[in-house]
């Protein structure tokens, strides 16, 4: 955008041709683009489901079924998000429960994440979806400990799910014998070093997975 | 100049992001890591490519005073394919790369080699200007980028180089970090020319 | 304070998430326009005028038509996201020119200069997305795109601040200039994240 200016005036063929142009220019690209969306809708749906279920699939205990097919919702007032819930089972039984929540007490507006518990009420796993949290900081919850050396690699390109040390933490806990909160506040989580807002909003929202979850299974299963 | 040159110009010489000093944003916040680095180069690289391409094929019908909207409907398109491509076969690099992808639109190497030269040169010309700016860019980026993850994360492409207890310097992979290294990278290479100079 | 309250949106744009200095968003004009304390208030204010009033207009365009219009199964046209907003930015930039040559000559004189820059800039775009990205309902969006260009001056200002006491003292020949700038930009960047925490 330079100091050329349309010039007021100028013949009427010579601004048709210039509207002419930009409208033909437009309709192509929406045509193109109309074409590529249309071929990349599925895969892209396809894709931001996969990260889903290779969540559930790690976070969740043993199961035989398809725990995305479970999916319920539950009320969400107040909550920046829809909130479901996930069931894993085996031979019909139901192993655990998952539950896909967010909260906005972090330090970015928003940490999408999904807390397993099994049917005994223990958490089997937390996967952080997506954060905003400052990086080298308040990131360190979903930080891997990449293996040394590189060479021996046993868990493939994706990485070893259970190495995410902020996150292991939580596995096996129980609400009975673990306080879900940081040990700055008087429970037993360990915060990351100096992202105390960021280890309490996650441990928090833990907290009142396993709540819920657990809420459930006395009420005899979702809604 | 000859083919060949203007093929290589971009990727040394005119080098966009360590020599025309273009493009700073995008080269800044993705190159954490190398991968991303990569990723970034290859995208923006593409939509340079297809951009060029294009305007270089319609510059003589578009009228002079539209041409910057015109240009700018092209590379939004081109962009938002990359887009659209990306979200669907490379999830996680387009979750890595986040907001810079859209703001590939504006990266000023792309608006600046349609402007300056593909609206005046041939197609065949124009595509080998924007090959060469394309691999300049990724070549720098990726330096860039492997410095700031080796020394940030003891990574690179992934793979752990050091063991979890070796400290890592972690303003590499923060802002600060992205500034600074970029200087110095920008220092070296005037200190480069400078001992080429004096050796000539 | 309230979570999510104006105030520490206000704080966060401005100071904890700086549109440079931690997005890395307006990175050319922050290096452009900043060798002198003067103008680097005239391109803040021209940011400020543009940023806000983009965002303005571009959330309606996000929310009222291109999310509310169907297409195929339960798809909208919220891919056309990149262009569209893009266009919005150009037109805005070249209807203010033309306003402002009209109706102020000294208005026009401060800021018209600025405004072309003003285009490429990926901060008026970036911080456009990041408004529809955080979810944010129309006044905060304006909040924030105000507090976003707020912060950018901010640092510009203090950049060109820097940068003219640094024109006074013997830099080696070959860090000077962007070398050094950057570098500067780092440290300020380092400064700033001090800011972490602030407004919780």
């Amino acid at each position: 955008m330079s100091d050329e200016k349309v010039p007021v005036g100028g013949s009427f063929t010579e601004n048709l041709k210039m509207i002419l142009t930009v409208v033909f220019v437009c309709v192509v690209s929406a045509a193109l683009l109309g074409f590529v969306y249309s071929k990349t809708k599925g895969p892209i749906a396809h894709s931001r489901q996969q990260e889903l279920v290779r969540a559930l699939g790690y976070i969740l205990p043993e199961h035989d079924n398809q725990p995305v097919e479970t999916r319920r919702s539950l009320p969400a007032e107040g909550l920046k998000c829809r909130r479901y819930t996930y069931t894993g089972t085996r031979d019909g039984g139901i192993t655990g429960r998952a539950l896909q929540t967010c909260t906005t007490r972090g330090f970015g507006p928003v940490i999408h994440l999904l807390v397993g518990v099994s049917k005994e009420g223990a958490v089997t796993g937390v996967y952080i979806l997506s954060h905003q949290e400052t990086p080298g900081l308040g990131a360190k919850i979903t930080e891997e400990q990449k293996r040394f050396p590189w060479w021996r690699r046993e868990c493939g390109t994706g990485g070893c799910p259970g190495n995410r040390p902020f996150l292991r933490q939580f596995a096996n806990r129980r609400v009975e014998t673990f306080t879900f909160k940081v040990e700055r506040d008087g429970g037993d989580v360990a915060a990351i070093t100096a992202s105390t807002i960021s280890s309490r909003a996650v441990a928090e929202a833990v907290r009142e997975a396993v709540e819920v979850l657990t809420g459930l299974d006395r009420k005899g299963g979702g809604r | 100049m000859n083919s060949w040159q203007n093929f290589s110009k971009g990727v040394w010489k005119e080098n966009p992001v360590l020599r025309l000093l273009l493009g700073f944003c995008p080269t800044l916040a993705v190159t954490t890591s190398a991968v991303d680095a990569l990723g970034m180069g290859a995208a923006t690289a593409f939509v340079l490519l297809c951009s060029n391409l294009v305007v270089s094929g319609i510059k003589r019908v578009v009228p002079d005073q539209m041409r910057i909207p015109v240009y700018i409907v092209v590379i939004a398109s081109f962009v938002t394919i990359v887009d659209l491509v990306l979200q669907a076969y490379f999830y996680d690099l387009s979750k890595s790369l986040g907001l810079f992808i859209p703001l590939i639109v504006v990266n000023c190497i792309i608006l600046g080699r349609a402007e300056s030269f593909a609206s005046k040169n041939s197609m065949f010309q124009s595509l080998l200007d924007a090959l060469g700016m394309g691999i300049g860019f990724t070549l720098a980026l990726l330096v860039l980028g492997s410095i700031r993850e080796v020394l940030g994360s003891g990574s690179i492409f992934g793979l752990a180089l050091v063991s979890a207890e070796c400290p890592r310097v972690l303003l590499f992979v923060l802002p600060p970090g992205a500034f600074i290294t970029l200087g110095l990278l920008l220092w070296m290479m005037n200190e480069l020319d400078a001992w080429r100079t004096r050796r000539a | 304070m309230p979570e999510n309250s104006i105030f520490s949106l206000v704080l966060g744009a401005i100071l904890v998430n700086n549109v440079i200095f931690a997005r890395f968003l307006g990175i050319c004009p922050y290096l452009g326009v900043s060798r002198s304390q003067e103008t680097a208030v005239g391109m803040g204010l021209a940011v400020t005028f543009v940023m806000t009033l983009a965002t303005a207009i571009t959330w309606p365009v996000q929310h009222l038509v291109l999310q509310r219009i169907e297409v195929g199964d339960g798809m909208n046209l919220g891919f056309l996201q990149t262009i569209a907003f893009i266009l919005v930015i150009a037109s805005l930039v070249q209807l203010v020119e033309i306003v402002l040559k009209k109706f102020s000559q000294k208005l026009y004189r401060a800021l018209g200069i600025y405004l072309p820059l003003i285009t490429t800039n990926c901060a008026i775009l970036g911080v456009a997305i990041l408004c529809i990205q955080q979810e944010l309902d129309y006044l905060r969006s304006l909040v924030f795109a105000f507090s976003s260009a707020l912060g950018f001056t901010l640092a510009i200002v203090i950049f060109a601040g820097i940068r003219e006491a640094l024109a006074l003292r013997k830099v080696p020949e070959r860090l000077a200039g962007v070398p050094i700038g950057l570098i500067t930009a780092g440290i300020l960047a380092m400064a700033f994240m001090g800011f972490a925490g602030l407004g919780e």
